[in-house]
């Protein structure tokens, strides 16, 4: 091996911008990148560094350096477990955002409050109680699983507890099924 | 204190006093714009929606179960309440009948087994990348149909009785199994309870247990289940 290691990092993020903007150099950048997969063909370490920045990359390109079974299994262990990582990020960020803006309601509502309150303090007082809306005022709106509901715990144990139960990481809306491990004192 | 410094305070206290105050305001004119709302519900069980409007409400609101006469007796700001009526408008829909599928498997990480050919493929694709055990071997398996809200016990196998209330489809989604006990006999022994706890399933997706023991993690016992959506030609029972 006689070129140097490139800066995978570097590389990752020229080739992404060049990626949201086809005309800036995109050639060159294709070009640089087409060298780098041929580096690290014969390079362990950049295999290595390459994997840590985009973990799809084990996908791409030919590895020509001695590799044994072992560290091909190893390597996709973890990005098996990287990727499902990143799926739960990714599902738990997206119930988040729901949550949040589920409870912007009330913020909003409140800065609007205020300045009706402060126009008319004690009119309130009038006004209380109201009446409930009645069913024809009430909307369908389009109804959503809240986040308390989508991330309830898949399994609730009762009577003699187990020694433990563990939901696995990468379950959510998006996995194909939904697996839950029960630990328990006494072999089934 | 300077001249200067004194009316930098006075205005500070002049701008802040009205702010405060409309604060305070708003504060108490959202406490005072609660509204109250009573629902009876006519389908589904009153204590079961409870579980899921309690965490929707805001942090002002109040709920209260009448056993009873099954109904929610809800107060919370008006906008809240509108969200938690068309709720409660979707949980309360005639009790629907679902399909259940369960399978339950050995496991084990001695010798090699293949149980393509007893599993539906979505489960044996999935539980290799899921557990470490290398073989499985079908101990029975069922489907059954039951309607919401009913008790159901089922026989799986030769060994295996399974038992628990059927909660509601919350938005054609979500599904709560309640008091799922699962008992396995050997021979001639009465049965032993190797699970019982609440189950959350999602509608179409298989949920799979997978109990082992801490002495023995050589082999366990996978249990998987999955409700298929609610059939809308049947919706009779709850009327």
């Amino acid at each position: 091996m006689t070129t140097a290691c490139p800066d995978w990092a570097a590389l990752s993020r020229e080739r992404e911008h060049a990626e949201r903007s086809p005309e800036i150099g995109a050639t060159v950048i294709d070009r640089a990148w087409a060298d780098a997969l041929r580096h690290r063909e014969d390079c362990e370490r950049c295999r290595a560094v390459s994997l840590q920045v985009d973990p799809l990359l084990l996908l791409s390109g030919a590895f020509a350096g001695a590799r044994d079974r072992t560290a091909t299994a190893q390597e996709v262990d973890e990005l098996r477990s990287r990727v499902r990582l990143e799926l739960d990020g990714r599902a738990t960020k997206r119930r988040l955002k729901a949550a949040r803006s589920a409870r912007r309601r009330v913020p909003v509502a409140s800065v609007l409050a205020a300045g009706a309150a402060a126009a008319a303090f004690g009119l309130g007082f009038l006004l209380w109680p109201e009446t409930a809306p009645s069913p024809g005022e009430v909307v369908d709106s389009e109804l959503s699983l809240s986040p308390h509901i989508a991330m309830a715990p898949l399994v609730e144990p009762l009577g003699d507890e187990p020694v433990g139960v563990f939901q696995f990481p990468g379950n959510g809306i998006d996995s194909k099924l939904d697996m839950v491990l029960v630990v328990t004192e006494v072999a089934p | 204190m300077t001249a200067a410094a004194s009316a930098r305070t006075r205005v500070a206290l002049a701008v802040a006093f009205p702010l405060l105050l409309s604060a305070t305001a708003a504060a108490q004119q959202e406490a005072e714009t609660q509204v109250r709302h009573a629902f009876t519900l006519q389908h589904q069980r009153a204590d079961d929606a409870l579980e899921w409007m309690q965490g929707e409400m805001s942090p002002h609101g109040t709920i209260e179960l009448q056993r009873a006469t099954n109904t929610l007796v809800l107060r919370d700001a008006r906008s809240v309440l509108e969200h938690l009526l068309a709720l409660l408008r979707d949980f309360d829909h005639p009790r629907r009948q679902i399909e259940l599928e369960i399978f339950i498997l050995e496991a084990s990480r001695r010798g090699r087994g293949d149980p393509r050919s007893e599993l539906p493929a979505q489960l044996t694709d999935e539980l290799g990348d899921w557990l470490a055990f290398t073989s499985y071997r079908l101990l029975g398996e069922g489907r059954f149909e039951a309607m919401e809200g009913e008790d159901v016990r089922f026989e799986i196998g030769t060994e295996f009785r399974i038992g628990f209330r059927v909660g509601t489809v919350l938005l054609d989604r979500r599904l709560k199994l309640y008091g799922v006990e699962v008992d396995r006999s050997r021979g001639d022994s009465l049965g032993e309870r190797i699970f019982n706890g609440h189950v959350n399933v999602w509608v179409g997706k298989p949920l799979v247990l997978a109990i082992s023991s801490r002495d023995s993690a050589d082999s366990g016992l996978v249990v998987a289940v999955t409700v298929n959506p609610p059939q809308e030609d049947d919706l009779s029972a709850g009327e």
